[in-house]
């Protein structure tokens, strides 16, 4: 290996969590945690240098949340120094941090921009009021088009955004007119999320922020799809599309090949291949009480054997354009892969390409789960 | 010891009426057992039977006991199982007595087994000694049950005892009227040996160990025994009498109660009911009342897993071992690979046995609905016996099939009389006879084709009873009926597992109903799945259950790729538990499904 990713969670959101989200953060923290968390951060990534030594470059960094936007871009700029200093960032290098269309003023956007972030992410979710409203956010559909607006003007030429299909009271219209919308605006990059409520989930049980239908969910994951397609996007990854394969998000590449990253802050998780997984608390109390300690302690790893390392190679390779090795899945089923794809096919749920790789069509990628759960059967002793 | 002075015994009582307890009282009263060692209840020792309360399993115990008259008695108390899968056994364990306690309940009064195991204690001539149980309990009605009690048996109500076992409130005068009551054993001290095979228990070191009534003669170690219905030829080892552990003993003499070791290799060996006999004296006639038992209720049993086949087979030889009246033979479904078809007592025996091969043994198992055996008379004029639904004949070459019949009884409060008569005719019973058996409570005889009582019977009668009815059954003969095949197809493909026999006016209900139970087990997939039932090849109804239609693909946070790895494998894990069949994966609980139809 010769460059990694690093990706750095901001565990903070604003005033209060979003009614849909069950993924760990702290809200309205105040100064004085931010920079604990920072100092943390900091002794973490130093110490890091042990597995991923000196000689190695960066290749992306992406700092995701939570909410990465409430960080000042000076402490944007300081983590980014920090990271520096420890390894060479490579030319090139991608830099993305995922940003609140409300924060995105353009003295901060210039900010991000001047402290070496060249890609930024924008959770928009959705430029329909009432949508939005629904999925609690803060920020208005006008906050967006500023947003991109001001990332536009501040020097950003790559901007993501991230929206939300099969909303409460969603409606197909809405998708594709917010797809639209993205596309005026000159955005190189989409990733479409299927809105969803864990148990644990605020809005989970509240019938007005239930998700839609099956068929509706499916009508607009399929909408969007075409309109991409007809606008000569790459549909590279089961939810994100790109302009052209240069817009492709390099760093949440590396994960679904399995590269080496490295996580750091609370709840992120590392990689390095062929086998090796670990990860930091999720609480940032005891991610700060560890002072970016050893990770490996505490039982926050794991070791895959071979059939772990296959699985994830099917789980990560049917999320992409580019698909499988069919001899992979057939190390699951055996005799029975020629028959499974052939039926797989006939249903119109995957094909092999013509580099001779099995892709999941868009129809696939709607039971992508279930797709994946059958290709990777445990193979039945025969007779 | 004297004839005079030994009283052997058994305490017979419907489920929960204290029977366990009283026996753990009479054991404590008389030295046998202390008070530390009662804190289990001796008697049962398989963990399974403390659960549900039954004694399955026979055993017997030696007491010593000095009379109100002065004089030190031998009391052997046996145990009988209480279930009527067991009926057999219980009768033997009955030959083996002179004398039978009756415990009743007082909040309960007289059940079916109650008066089941009373009629076979009847029939083998014991001396009963009625004893009214739980008479602390605020809602016993002790009074009414000595009237019903009285009736019964036709004594005075002054004759039932009356105690509190939890209490240990009148256990003395259990033991005496036991001396009193019961009349000592009769035999010959002189004449050939013949001892009464009541009960075997297993020993990994010793094999089977019989449990014996010496009736005439006398066992002694050293001495070359026959059992009779096997014809194996055995030298004593050892034996001895049963207290908490075995006591070895120079010989046992007529009346006496005991077990004997000598290297019986099998259970099967040692059969419940055979008779001992000297090589060297041999008796002329084995005792009365043998009976191969022939299992009624059969079940194919599948490892969950097909790789476990071989633990699964190690487990049911195991079992085997110690459970005489278990059978089974290997049997291939195309849905659920390689298997067994398993015979059993009754229905209570069945789910014992699956419990104890999870249980004790470890193997996952998949059980298919259970059934009776069949005989089925060919055009060809050949007769065949038929345990396993899928492998019954195209109708054109039968001519007729005979399904087992049994005489049921139904211990009823007179209020429900009406809707347990509507579940019998359901059931296809043809109504017997009805006796008052007091002001409040009925004794219904039906006679009714087993194979209906195995589905959901005994649930439908406790609901519609609100858990008063009780139930009890022999097998009576064979009968001819309208019996067809049902058969349910998965995407056009008859599931062996799945198939039932039944009777023909029910037999397109019941495909109705089981496959929209089907329909809501089976979990949407990649593809369609088309569920259908078929008689006699021809579809009479069909259900769809619809391919998926969506996944969430949430967004991955912080390169956490183990838990969506970790999730996969639940679900994998969840994938190998269902059975493929061709494109489609069936859940375990859909072939239980049949069991589950109301
Ligand atoms: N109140 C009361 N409960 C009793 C008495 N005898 C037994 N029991 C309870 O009745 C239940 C069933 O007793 P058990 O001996 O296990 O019944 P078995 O199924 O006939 O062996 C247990 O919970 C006993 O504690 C008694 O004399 N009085
Ligand atoms: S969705 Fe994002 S911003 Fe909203 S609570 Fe969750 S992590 Fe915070």
């Amino acid at each position: 290996m010769t460059s990694f990713g690093i990706y750095i969670h901001v565990p903070f959101c604003r005033d209060r969590k979003c009614p849909y989200c069950d993924f760990y953060s702290v809200a309205s923290p105040g100064p004085g945690l931010v920079e604990r968390y920072l100092d943390v951060l900091e002794a973490e990534l130093a110490r890091s240098v042990e597995r991923y030594p000196e000689n190695l470059g960066v290749g992306s960094i992406y700092f995701g949340g939570g909410t990465p936007s409430l960080l000042e871009p000076e402490q944007v700029w300081r983590v980014y120094c920090r990271i520096k200093s420890l390894w060479q960032i490579l030319p090139g290098a991608e830099v993305t941090l995922e940003c609140n269309p409300e924060d995105l003023l353009l003295r901060r956007a210039a900010g991000y921009f001047s402290a070496g972030v060249n890609r930024l992410s924008l959770g928009c979710q959705s430029f329909d009021e009432r949508q939005l409203e629904l999925l609690g956010r803060s920020h208005s559909a006008a906050d967006c088009r500023a947003a991109v607006g001001n990332a536009c003007e501040a020097g950003f030429g790559r901007l993501s955004l991230d929206l939300i299909f099969g909303g409460p009271q969603s409606t197909e219209g809405a998708l594709l007119e917010a797809v639209g919308t993205a596309l005026d605006l000159g955005v190189s990059h989409l990733s479409l999320y299927g809105y969803h409520l864990e148990r644990t989930a605020p809005a989970y049980g509240r019938a007005e922020l239930a998700p839609a239908g099956e068929e509706l969910y499916r009508s607009q994951y399929l909408a969007a799809c075409r309109k991409l397609e007809d606008s000569g996007w790459r549909h590279y990854e089961i939810s994100n599309w790109a302009a052209s394969p240069d817009e492709y998000c390099r760093h949440n590449l590396a994960y679904w090949l399995r590269r080496p990253c490295l996580g750091c802050g609370p709840a992120a998780h590392s990689f390095l291949p062929p086998d090796l997984r670990f990860w930091n608390p999720e609480d940032l109390e005891e991610y700060l009480k560890g002072g970016g300690g050893d990770k490996l302690s505490d039982g926050r790893s794991e070791r895959l054997d071979s059939e772990q390392v296959l699985c994830e190679e099917i789980m990560l390779g049917l999320r992409l354009e580019s698909g499988v090795e069919p001899a992979a899945i057939g190390a699951f089923l055996g005799g029975e892969l020629e028959t499974t794809l052939q039926a797989l096919r006939e249903e119109g749920l995957g094909a092999v390409s013509g580099a001779g790789r099995f892709v999941l069509s868009e129809r696939g990628w709607l039971i992508y789960d279930e797709v994946l759960g059958r290709l990777t059967r445990k193979e039945r002793p025969s007779g | 010891m004297e004839m005079e002075h030994i009283r052997n015994f058994c305490i017979i009582a419907h489920i929960d009426h204290g029977k366990s307890t009283l026996a753990d009282r009479l054991l404590e009263t008389t030295g046998t057992v202390d008070s530390r060692q009662m804190r289990e209840q001796v008697l049962d020792s398989m963990d399974l039977e403390r659960e549900r309360g039954i004694t399955i399993k026979a055993h017997a115990i030696r007491m010593d006991y000095t009379a109100a008259d002065g004089c030190k008695y031998q009391l052997n108390l046996i145990d009988t199982p209480g279930h009527v899968d067991f009926n057999y056994e219980v009768s033997r364990s009955l030959a083996a007595c002179e004398g039978a306690v009756l415990v009743v309940d007082a909040s309960q009064g007289v059940q079916a087994q109650t008066l089941g195991n009373l009629l076979l204690a009847m029939e083998h001539d014991l001396a009963i000694i009625p004893v009214i149980n739980k008479i602390d309990l605020a809602a016993s009605r002790v009074e009414d049950t000595a009237a019903e009690l009285a009736d019964l048996l036709s004594i005075e109500r002054g004759e039932i005892l009356r105690v509190s076992a939890k209490f240990s409130r009148g256990i003395a005068q259990v033991l005496d009227a036991i001396v009193a009551r019961v009349p000592p054993p009769v035999g010959s001290e002189h004449a050939p040996l013949r001892a009464l095979i009541f009960d075997s228990t297993f020993d990994t070191y010793r094999g089977a160990v019989p449990l014996v009534r010496v009736k005439d003669g006398c066992l002694e170690k050293g001495m070359k025994i026959r059992l009779f219905a096997t014809g194996g030829v055995y030298e004593v080892l050892e034996v001895g009498m049963l207290r908490l552990r075995p006591v070895p003993l120079d010989r046992l003499g007529p009346g006496e109660v005991g077990y004997l070791a000598a290297s019986i290799k099998k259970l099967r060996n040692a059969r419940v009911g055979d008779t001992v006999i000297d090589t060297a004296n041999p008796a002329a006639a084995p005792l009365p009342g043998y009976r191969e038992v022939k299992p009624m209720v059969f079940a194919a049993v599948f490892p969950v897993d097909n790789e476990e086949y071989e633990d699964l087979k190690e487990a049911l030889e195991r079992l085997q071992l110690n459970d005489a009246s278990l059978t089974y033979e290997p049997e291939t479904s195309q849905a659920l690979g390689f298997g067994f078809r398993c015979g059993f007592l009754g229905l209570l025996h069945m789910e014992i046995v699956q419990e104890r091969l999870s249980r004790e043994h470890d193997v996952r198992i998949l059980a298919t609905v259970p059934n009776v055996r069949y005989r089925i008379f060919l055009t060809s004029s050949q007769m065949l016996e038929l345990s396993n639904p899928a492998a019954l004949p195209d109708r054109s070459r039968i001519e007729r099939i005979e399904e087992p019949l049994v005489r049921l009884r139904i211990y009823v409060p007179s209020e429900y009389l009406g809707s347990i008569m509507e579940l019998c005719k359901e059931r296809r019973g043809s109504y017997r006879e009805m006796k008052y058996l007091d002001q409040h409570k009925l004794e219904l005889i039906y006679d009714m084709p087993l194979g209906e009582i195995l589905f959901d019977f005994y649930d439908r009668l406790k609901t519609l009873s609100r858990g008063y009815a009780s139930y009890d059954y022999d097998l009576l003969d064979y009968r001819a009926a309208d019996l067809v095949r049902l058969d349910i197809l998965i995407n056009g493909e008859p599931v062996d597992a799945l198939s039932a026999v039944i009777h023909r006016d029910k037999a397109r209900a019941w495909g109705k109903r089981l496959i929209e139970k089907l329909k809501e087990l089976i979990p949407r997939q990649l593809f369609e799945v088309v569920v259908q039932a078929a008689i006699g090849g021809q579809v009479i109804a069909r259900e769809v259950v619809r391919p998926l239609r969506k996944n969430v693909t949430a967004k991955c946070y912080g390169g956490d790729i183990t838990r969506k790895r970790k999730l996969l494998e639940r679900q994998r894990e969840g994938k190998r538990r269902m059975k493929q069949l061709g494109r489609v994966e069936i859940p375990q609980e859909a072939f239980l499904a049949v069991l589950k139809l109301d």
